[in-house]
């Protein structure tokens, strides 16, 4: 019975599909505010100062190295999802982007294709569902991995599979390689979640509330969903 | 041939952005360009400590922002709770938050410049000016200023950074603050960081 089983995901994306419009954005915050600070403890004890000493020995054209490549192997995601969108412009776009990367920016070690003109816009399953109208879900902060929302978590698998490192037989090397892309992408935040956790008023709240908005923003890229919300936001009459 | 062409004509017209036309895009425009300017200006300035860039950009942004309207904003329905000296102590402890939390990430500047990618006029008159960042470990990311009119100044009023928006994102810490503890507890907060804010810059200087 250890099987996972793919219709209770689908049961969940139903019902978030029947209630696109969530009545409160955090009602899991209990929950949520542990596994947030079991985050911050992980992140304080371990991931920071290993990030720390990577960063002090790796020098930065190597980072950036290490960022292209993995940044490189998420394309493919981009690219289905930007067809299963129906962007079959930026899909042909990402597809290029992953072919010069990947042959002439040697196995997408060197970001050749963004000075053509091929920059990478992200684009996941989350957002995928997003587009199709299913809404967001409670927010929801996943153990080790942070801020989600429920849709974002139930689309995570796929976004797995569509990562080509996913398809590799050695459990050894993707365990490795995972440990390397976060060591690395940690090492390239440090001073800005220093910054962040030093200043906000409320960590929790404010992450979760970035996290919201920027998700928002990368799902109504270009459509004008979002103005009526933006319209309360700037609203100060008879303030 | 004449005849053929105006239908075109119009179209094109009809096509341009609003900004080409419209006196508000255009006046808020110049004002953002002149303050991002300004900002660049001063950093990349190599005769100043950083502790004067800092002050020259704090200086900057007091005129720039309009930090009453940014206040409101972030308060919204919680800021009639206040007494109008707590309102005047708010807006005064928000700004010099506000000056903190951006002054203390000027050391990362690295010759990064600012492109400016158009304008939108928005509800209530206000003008969006779209900006990306070229350079630098943020290349690419997208910030986009609001501005407002008001007694006949342009300001901004917000920054939205990567979509997340400056105003929103603080209503959304403030308010969780304001339910538990009402105005006095908000203000001690923001007072608490901003002293230990200046108690860390002494040291630094020392």
């Amino acid at each position: 019975m250890n099987h996972f089983h793919p219709v209770i995901p689908l049961l969940a994306l139903a019902a978030l599909v029947a209630t696109p419009v969530a009545a409160e954005e955090d009602p899991w915050r209990g929950l949520n505010q542990r596994t947030h600070a079991f985050n911050e403890a992980v992140d304080g004890y371990v991931l920071e100062p290993v990030a720390k000493g990577y960063d002090f020995v790796v020098p930065d054209v190597v980072q950036t190295g290490v960022g292209n490549f993995f940044d490189n192997l998420l394309v493919p995601r981009t690219v289905i999802n930007d067809l299963l969108q129906g962007d079959f412009r930026e899909g042909a776009r990402h597809t290029g982007r992953f072919l010069v990367n990947t042959v002439v920016g040697i196995g997408g070690l060197f970001d050749v294709a963004d000075g053509a003109g091929l920059d990478h816009d992200r684009e996941d399953f989350g957002q995928t569902l997003g587009r199709w109208g299913v809404g967001t879900g409670p927010y929801f902060v996943i153990p080790f991995l942070g801020p989600s929302t429920l849709r974002d978590t139930l689309a995570l698998p796929a976004d797995y599979a569509a990562n080509p490192a996913f398809w590799v037989d050695e459990g050894i090397i993707t365990g490795a390689a995972t440990a390397l892309d976060l060591t690395n992408r940690r090492a390239g935040a440090l001073e800005e979640i220093a910054e962040n956790r030093r200043t906000a008023i409320d960590f929790y709240v404010f992450v979760r509330d970035a996290y919201l908005q920027n998700r928002e923003e990368h799902v109504t890229e270009g459509a004008a969903a979002a103005d009526d919300d933006d319209d309360d936001l700037y609203d100060d009459e008879g303030l | 041939m004449k005849r053929i062409l105006l239908p075109f004509l119009w179209i094109a017209l009809l096509a341009t952005p609003a900004s080409a036309q419209d006196p508000a895009t255009a006046e808020a425009r110049a004002v953002l360009d002149a303050t991002v300017d300004a900002v660049l200006a001063a950093l990349a300035n190599e005769s100043t400590t950083l502790a004067e860039k800092r002050a020259e950009i704090t200086a900057v942004a007091y005129e720039r922002f309009d930090f009453e309207t940014m206040s409101k904003l972030v308060l919204k329905r919680d800021w009639k709770k206040f007494t109008a000296t707590e309102k005047a102590e708010f807006i005064e402890a928000f700004r010099t938050y506000l000056a903190n939390n951006y002054g203390s990430r000027l050391s990362r500047y690295n010759q990064e410049s600012i492109d400016r990618l158009g304008e939108k006029l928005e509800k209530r008159g206000d003008v969006t000016v779209k900006t990306v960042i070229r350079g630098g470990d943020a290349e690419g990311a997208a910030i986009d200023y609001r501005l407002r009119k008001r007694d006949e100044e342009w300001r901004i009023i917000d920054v939205v950074i990567e979509g997340i928006s400056l105003v929103g994102n603080f209503r959304s810490q403030f308010s969780d603050v304001l339910q538990k503890g009402g105005p006095r507890e908000l203000l001690s907060r923001l007072e608490t960081k901003n002293a230990e804010e200046q108690a860390g810059n002494a040291a630094e200087e020392i």
